[in-house]
């Protein structure tokens, strides 16, 4: 039926609450939104969510459309817009990521050169309960399971949310609270002992 | 010539974008990646927009009755009401105000409800549908509900005190509010904008 309208014209229907014309503004530039999202570097996964977000960008703006405007600059300025945000955000995303792994990185390497109690006890240890505790809590520490030992990590050094690890790692907030309390009272087991 | 027509359209893109844009009029998908999320936006968005004609007028034919029999709660119209609070305000507004303005302000109160009534339900892009596409029944229905209120008010019920000032009144003022108040609504809200061209 608007296969031969002119986009204005859509643009014009749609202003007027005419769900066909969408239907069709849509079916012809989603492709083109989606296309440019990649070009623009985002992967598959952003420039869906890219193309998504500028048609609800268009719906609220379009209450804003003026008749006689050129729809595709307009349109464009929305997509470009939507399209740089989210490779802004994508780049936040990979540097914290980075700084993260890299702090990990240092907390492992600093553990890896913490003292282990390996073998007799010597003098000055038992002279020092805090370094024999710290030793045990090394060993505890180390018998943890990798994931354990990451989320000990994240939550304590890093100090990150439940929900930024549970969109990290894709577990339930739940499970990573259950897991931790989990961890911890096995490090804890050292004081009780 | 289409060089010339490229820049024409490209009248209000910034300079420095001009190649992104070239990009943007050149991109398509190459259908690698369809996500299903895709079909959720344009269900969303075509959920506040009219899909079909018959159901926005039965929607508004709806709210519009509604909207009557609300009035009728708040002001009888005449001898007709529903509940004693509206009798009692009816006594009150006509024991102050004269049978002919009296008229004008029941008229108004009548078609206002349904008017403000449909205002709260509706979206925006119903109203300018309703508006635009199917003005005949915005304009019909407070005629229609008007002629209803006098037949049965004043043939069925065969009443012995028609007041033909305070009914030609009524009507008057039933008939035009919601014209008046979707004329206001279509200047300050609904109205589309025209771009301002400059000749040079």
């Amino acid at each position: 039926m608007y296969k031969e309208v002119s986009d204005e014209e859509l643009l014009n229907l749609y202003f007027e609450g005419d769900g066909r014309a969408f239907d069709e503004f849509f079916k012809r530039h989603f492709g083109r939104v989606l296309g440019y999202a990649r070009k623009l570097g985002l992967s598959d996964a952003d420039a869906a969510d890219a193309a998504q977000e500028s048609f609800l960008k268009v719906h609220r703006q379009i209450h804003s459309y003026e008749r006689g405007r050129k729809v595709l600059p307009w349109f464009f300025t929305i997509v470009h817009n939507t399209c740089l945000t989210h490779l802004r955000s994508e780049k936040r995303r990979i540097l914290r990521e980075n700084k993260a792994h890299e702090q990990r990185e240092s907390h492992f390497q600093d553990l890896k050169h913490f003292p282990l109690q390996q073998g007799p006890v010597s003098e000055e240890q038992e002279n020092n309960p805090l370094s024999l505790e710290d030793a045990e809590l090394r060993k505890r520490f180390e018998k943890l399971k990798s994931e354990e030992r990451t989320l000990l990590c994240e939550r304590i050094v890093e100090e990150q949310s439940y929900k930024d690890i549970s969109q990290k790692t894709g577990k339930s907030e739940a499970a990573l609270r259950k897991m931790f309390q989990r961890a911890l009272s096995q490090l804890k087991g050292i004081s009780k002992g | 010539m289409k060089n010339s027509g490229l820049e024409k359209e490209h009248v209000v893109i910034d300079e420095t974008s001009l190649p992104e844009y070239q990009m943007f009029l050149e991109a398509a998908d190459d259908g690698a990646f369809h996500s299903t999320r895709t079909s959720h936006v344009a269900e969303r968005i075509s959920r506040d927009l009219v899909s079909s004609p018959r159901s926005i007028g039965i929607k508004y034919t709806i709210l519009v009755i509604v909207g009557f029999f609300l009035s009728l709660l708040i002001c009888a119209q005449g001898n007709i009401g529903l509940g004693a609070v509206s009798f009692k305000i009816f006594e009150e507004v006509m024991s102050f105000i004269p049978p002919k303005f009296c008229g004008i302000v029941c008229g108004t109160i009548f078609s206002g409800v349904p008017f403000f009534f449909s205002l709260i339900v509706l979206n925006r892009f119903e109203q300018r549908y309703l508006l635009f596409r199917m003005w005949w029944l915005v304009l019909l229905l407070p005629i229609l509900g008007a002629v209803c209120m006098q037949f049965y008010g004043n043939v069925m019920r065969d009443a012995d005190d028609f007041m033909w000032g305070w009914a030609s009144s009524w009507t008057i003022a039933a008939v035009m509010t919601p014209y008046v108040f979707e004329t206001v609504l279509y200047v300050f809200a609904l109205k589309q904008r025209t771009l301002k061209t400059s000749s040079t």
